[in-house]
């Protein structure tokens, strides 16, 4: 009965999917209607699967509805990079792609993807097909689809990376939808006739919502596994890959005033070899696919299915769907969710620079030329450019000789040994927000850094200017920024006023809790420095921010930590 | 529902009201509703007469609620849901409704409602959604109109963890009170929760319109008669002082043009135009070049003068009667005369020679060129007179009543190491803000004039400030409801920054009163497209609706455009006619003969 009713009232992207004939629409038509610089609205919906979100300036909003100009509407364009690893000469044709078709800027995402912003209508076509000429795509990096998969980028602590990484390809390359549309619209291929769509896993409506995979290599939690619709932590014994432990349910979106929407980490429930693991993956998606809400879109992630119905069925229709039991999860533990930054020697004797990227906006400043710096370093580097899952830049697989080389590059354009790089900027993170994301009440990128300043004046004076604590800001609750696993999180409300969350843990399993709302940056400062004080006079031993401002009870945590289903559980 | 109470505020005496209740009292509602039907037949039928003998209007004899306008201002769409909700309420109840975004509702249709209800949301910190703000501007600005002929309600949104809690519905409720509307039911201000509150609100106020429902019909006089009487007494020789209403450079950030959009005030003036017509402006002298002009004279500005406009200082008259630049023909003879300057005479022997000395110059080049010891009368004698510019009018005034819209290219140019500027295009830009005054006239233009017969197509080519006449002719062809359909081809330099009126031609393309519109930017691709470009690639339609008896209308440049335009159109004429060189000429000709190609170039 319920479920019939909601079938009666699906969400209308619902019947905008059925209808698109596997993602097409008419965005053909849409692209070449020269009166406007946005696209039909359905067609907005359906260019995401495509790797684009229609966006427009809202710094010009205002200004532009009284010159009767429509908004200054441009496209994001997002790249598909599993586990975040590049070459450089994709790195050297991106760069020349943002200065061509974008604003000059390049975003490293919280994804381990790139994004491009501000590019016109008319130049949309262009560019995609200038990325897939780069041997890379965009195709369902946006939309109800399973998106580009995460994975560890840092082979410093575990032999079994590369094995991971290739794995973490495969899925990818596995869930990407199978429809040819992508390549009619932007890459000019012609449909061969006769030859009708088919999405074996999909079908003709995709899924109820986005799909996020993400594979940790513990001790590092670096892609923030919990975050995931499907979180993978590589189990391994004496240095060889066995399998991984399946985590299910997470997701950090929700909406202000809609207390039926909330972040939550995922639950581990299961241990599965890793020859078993896309059949697991295929099979949690199809699960959601079938019994995610198609109603309401704001309940229909993974974690809502498994709220509505709990973990035991999702445990027993996953066994049941396989024809065989996932085995008990497997010990495990992660240290921390940052990046470790500079030089670390990797297990196959090759370098790898972790450099921070701040908020992962790589673009040229008066005396911090970091676009240029990269640039230079990709025409020389034989290794690989890693995109980390905190927006930073890993200068991969460098020979010890070429260490040298990559160190007066960075220091010629004033990227190296930068004062600034305090602990608390070098974990933080934020979103994109004003002025180009629709969603966001609040800056994000723009303001982070200029109240790091501030709050690095406070930092100094308590003598904690080196400690990492996590710092996470987004312009909304839909949390691109991961901003519910902040130690502190701050979240926009209003232009100038944010919601403090505090609490996190350092490693990304607990979330944090809202402790302030609608502090404006003054009352950000006045609320945060006793914390600081009384952090740096009364921490116990290699305790961090989030778990000292928990046990003082500062902030009562109210999120249920990680569950991890034990096979006594399950009967 | 009290029906006693209902009736007794109809026209009816007691005892009728009485007799009326006992009747219905005892009715299903389906026998009311047939009843209903009856009634109206019957009033239809035989105009009623009231016990006192007077008549009473058809209108007020039937107890039929007026219509009912819903506004919304949405930003997450929950005002629209609950406005649409309201409508379809209001409709079972057998209220005629109309439910408009504030976006696109026509302020204009302000002064026909009765009944209006009002949804909005607040964003921000107390701010209207971005698609509610012209109408909330326009309601807080001086054309406001008087609405004591309207019954409102607001239902505001918001969320109270804001300071400024549903702010923006408490404005639009004062505002609405303060230009005289009746607050029929109270606002109330919901919170994120919005839902009881909101249904209670519509059922008071559904309740109230019901109540109310005999209101007299607005009475509402006809400007536009009272008007026309006027015979107006302004001229060009007798300017009328338009206020500027508002001003907006409609070039978007980054642009490289500047043009201006400005809206003036004819209230009082009796002056009237039709789409088509021209406004002639009088600008002023800019105080730089002044200044200038009397430093290379030594005169102070101080001195009084007798020029062609009256005695009055030097600095006055060069201000508003004399023009100082360009440097025109005139001015150089009559200086080459007085100074008897044997180069500049030899200048003025050859035509070449003196086009090429006037390009560029004004009157400061010259005399800081050729430098004489003026007396203030010889600097007079010397100059033109302040000639007005006239501007193709961007208004209806079926649509905008008693203002004038204009579109102005600002003029500005280096020249001779200084920066110059056309004189009345940067007066309008520079020097003159919102409700400073213009001096103004109405130039009529009978030779650009929409077809007489309002169902016959017509083709409009503006590229830039050319767009002007025929932003005039969708206002017109939209208010007066006309059925011909409409092609519009509009070209500037850059799509983002230039598309001068870009939302309105979308609108005015979504309802259907342009037809079709084509677009050419010559700057945004390494070959430059202009409107002509875009004509050739749809020559076959264009010369289909030539057959079919458009008319064809040129507005814009006139050295190159207008030129290539027209030899485009010939080319069509022969590819699509198949007809010779000469004969498409002839087509022209024709149309011409027939005033269906007209042209307003400069």
């Amino acid at each position: 009965m319920e479920e019939q009713e909601e079938k009666q009232k699906l969400s209308a992207d619902e019947y905008i999917k059925e209808k698109s004939d596997f993602l097409r629409g008419t965005i053909r038509e849409s692209l070449s209607n020269p009166l406007t610089g946005a696209l039909d609205p359905d067609d907005v919906k359906l260019i995401k699967y495509h790797g684009s979100y229609q966006q427009y300036d809202r710094d010009l909003d205002s200004e532009r509805k009284r010159q009767k100009l429509e908004p200054l509407y441009q496209f994001m364009v997002r790249v598909r990079v599993p586990g975040g690893i590049t070459t450089p000469e994709q790195w050297v044709a991106l760069d020349a792609l943002s200065n061509t078709y974008g604003d000059g800027t390049m975003k490293l995402t919280t994804r381990q993807s790139f994004q491009f912003h501000g590019i016109l209508k008319r130049n949309l076509k262009p560019g995609i097909k200038a990325i897939n000429d780069t041997l890379l795509s965009t195709i369902a990096t946006c939309g109800d689809v399973n998106r580009n998969v995460m994975c560890n980028p840092n082979p410093y602590q575990s032999q079994i990376h590369e094995e991971v990484y290739r794995i973490a390809a495969h899925i990818s390359e596995y869930f990407t939808p199978k429809t040819t549309a992508y390549h009619e619209i932007w890459l000019d291929q012609e449909k061969i006739s006769g030859t009708p769509d088919r999405e074996p896993l999909y079908g003709e409506t995709y899924l109820p919502r986005k799909f996020k995979i993400a594979i940790a290599i513990p001790p590092r939690n670096d892609i923030d596994t919990f975050a995931n619709d499907l979180g993978l932590i590589a189990i391994e014994e004496n240095n060889e890959l066995l399998g991984f432990n399946v985590c299910v349910g997470g997701g950090l979106g929700s909406t202000f005033g809609d207390l039926t929407t909330y972040a939550r980490l995922a639950d581990v429930i299961g241990y599965v070899p890793k020859d078993k693991i896309v059949e697991v993956a295929e099979t949690v998606i199809a699960i959601q696919r079938d019994y995610g809400n198609r109603a309401n879109r704001r309940n229909s992630r993974l974690k809502y299915t498994i709220d509505k119905r709990g973990l035991e069925w999702f445990a027993e229709e996953l066994n049941s769907r396989l024809g065989w039991e996932i085995e008990s999860p497997r010990p495990y533990h992660f240290e921390a969710n940052g990046d470790k930054y500079g030089w670390q020697k990797g297990t196959n004797g090759k370098w790898f620079y972790t450099l921070f990227v701040e908020n992962g906006r790589v673009k040229d400043e008066k005396g911090y030329e970091l676009k240029k710096a990269l640039r230079e370093v990709a025409l020389i580097l034989e290794g690989d450019m890693r995109l980390t899952g905190n927006q930073n830049l890993i200068i991969g697989n460098v020979e010890e000789k070429d260490k040298d080389a990559i160190e007066v590059i960075l220091a010629q354009h004033g990227v190296l040994n930068n004062p600034k790089l305090t602990g608390l900027r070098l974990s933080s993170m934020a979103c994109v927000a004003l002025n180009t994301c629709s969603l966001a009440f609040a800056e994000s990128e723009r303001y982070l850094p200029s109240l790091i300043d501030k709050l690095d004046v406070l930092l100094t004076r308590h003598g904690l200017e080196t400690d990492e604590i996590t710092i996470r800001m987004t312009g909304c609750p839909n949390g691109c920024g991961r901003s519910p696993l902040g130690e502190i999180g701050l979240v926009g409300r209003a232009i100038g006023r944010y919601n403090l969350y505090l609490g996190a843990s350092h490693n990304g399993d607990r979330l944090n809790t809202l402790y302030k709302e609608m502090l404006s940056e003054e009352a950000i400062i006045e609320v945060l420095d006793p914390l600081f004080l009384a952090y740096a006079q009364e921490r116990e031993k290699e305790e961090h921010f989030g778990d000292f401002v928990v046990r003082k009870g500062i902030v009562e945590v109210t999120d249920r930590p990680v569950r991890v289903l034990s096979l006594s559980e399950k009967e | 529902m009290d029906l006693m109470k209902g009736l007794a505020r109809g026209p009816f005496s007691d005892k009728q009201a009485a007799q009326l209740n006992e009747a219905l009292s005892g009715l299903d509602s389906g026998q009311l509703q047939w009843l209903c039907g009856y009634v109206t037949g019957v009033s239809q039928a035989a105009p009623a007469a009231a016990d006192d003998g007077t008549t009473v209007p058809a209108v007020a004899a039937v107890a039929e609620t007026p219509k009912l306008q819903i506004l919304y201002g949405s930003h997450t769409g929950n005002s629209e849901a609950l406005a649409n909700n309201l409508a379809k309420r209001a409709k079972a109840q057998g209220v005629e409704t109309e439910v408009s975004d504030m976006a696109t509702f026509k302020t204009r249709d302000l002064k026909k409602l009765t009944n209006l209800a009002v949804l909005v949301s607040t964003h921000g910190i107390g701010e209207p959604p971005v698609q509610a703000e012209d109408f909330y501007n326009f309601l807080h600005s001086k054309k406001a109109p008087d609405l004591s002929h309207v019954n409102f309600s607001v239902l505001a949104l918001g969320d109270s963890s804001y300071v400024d809690f549903c702010q923006t519905g408490k404005a639009f409720d004062a505002a609405f009170e303060k230009l005289g509307a009746q607050r029929i039911s109270p606002r109330v201000d919901c919170d994120v929760d919005f839902e009881d509150l909101a249904e209670a609100w519509q059922d008071s106020f559904l309740q109230k319109i019901s109540q109310t429902s005999s209101v007299a019909p607005a009475a509402e006089a006809s400007s536009d008669n009272a008007a026309e009487a006027v015979q107006t007494a302004y001229s060009r020789k007798n300017p009328f002082e338009a206020t500027i209403l508002e001003k907006i450079n409609l070039n978007g950030k980054g642009s490289s043009k500047e043009t201006i959009h400005l809206e003036l005030s004819l209230e009082g003036s009796g002056l009237q135009y039709e789409p088509g017509d021209a406004l002639g402006v009088y600008g002023t002298n800019s105080p730089s070049l002044i200044e200038g002009v009397l430093q290379a004279t030594n005169l102070s500005g101080d001195e009084v003068v007798q020029g062609h406009n009256g005695e009055k200082t030097l600095a006055e008259a060069l201000t508003y009667d004399y023009e100082l630049s360009p440097l025109s023909r005139v001015t150089l003879t009559s200086y080459a005369e007085l100074t008897e300057s044997i180069k500049l005479k030899g200048i003025l022997a050859d035509n070449d020679k003196m086009l090429e000395y006037l390009h560029g110059r004004d009157i400061l080049d010259l005399l800081n060129e050729e430098p004489y010891t003026l007396k203030p009368s010889d600097m007079l004698s010397v100059l033109r007179k302040n000639m007005p510019r006239m501007y193709s009018i961007a208004s209806a005034q079926a649509a905008v009543e008693d203002e004038v819209h204009l579109l102005v290219s600002v003029v500005r140019y280096q020249a001779y190491g200084r920066n110059k500027e056309g004189l009345c295009s940067a007066t309008l830009a520079d020097r003159f803000k919102v409700d400073d005054k213009v001096k103004v006239f109405v130039d009529k233009n009978t030779r650009f004039k929409l077809p007489k017969d309002a169902a016959t197509p017509v083709i409009m080519v503006g590229p830039g400030t050319g767009v002007a006449p025929f932003r005039a002719f969708m206002q017109h062809r939209e208010v007066e409801e006309h059925t011909g359909k409409s092609w519009l081809f509009f070209g500037d330099r850059n799509f983002t920054t230039d598309f001068l009126y870009q939302t309105e031609w979308q609108q005015y393309l979504k309802e259907g009163v342009l037809t079709k519109a084509d677009v050419a930017f010559s700057r945004d691709q390494e070959q430059k497209h202009y409107v002509q470009h875009r004509m050739l690639e749809n020559g076959k339609e264009l010369y289909n609706w030539l057959e079919s008896g458009a008319h064809f209308y040129v507005c814009g440049e006139a050295k190159r455009m207008a030129k290539d335009v027209h030899h485009t159109l010939k080319e069509i004429i022969e590819q699509h006619g198949g007809v010779t060189p000469e004969k498409a000429e002839e087509y022209i000709k024709h149309l011409q003969i027939a005033n269906r190609y007209q042209t307003d170039i400069y």
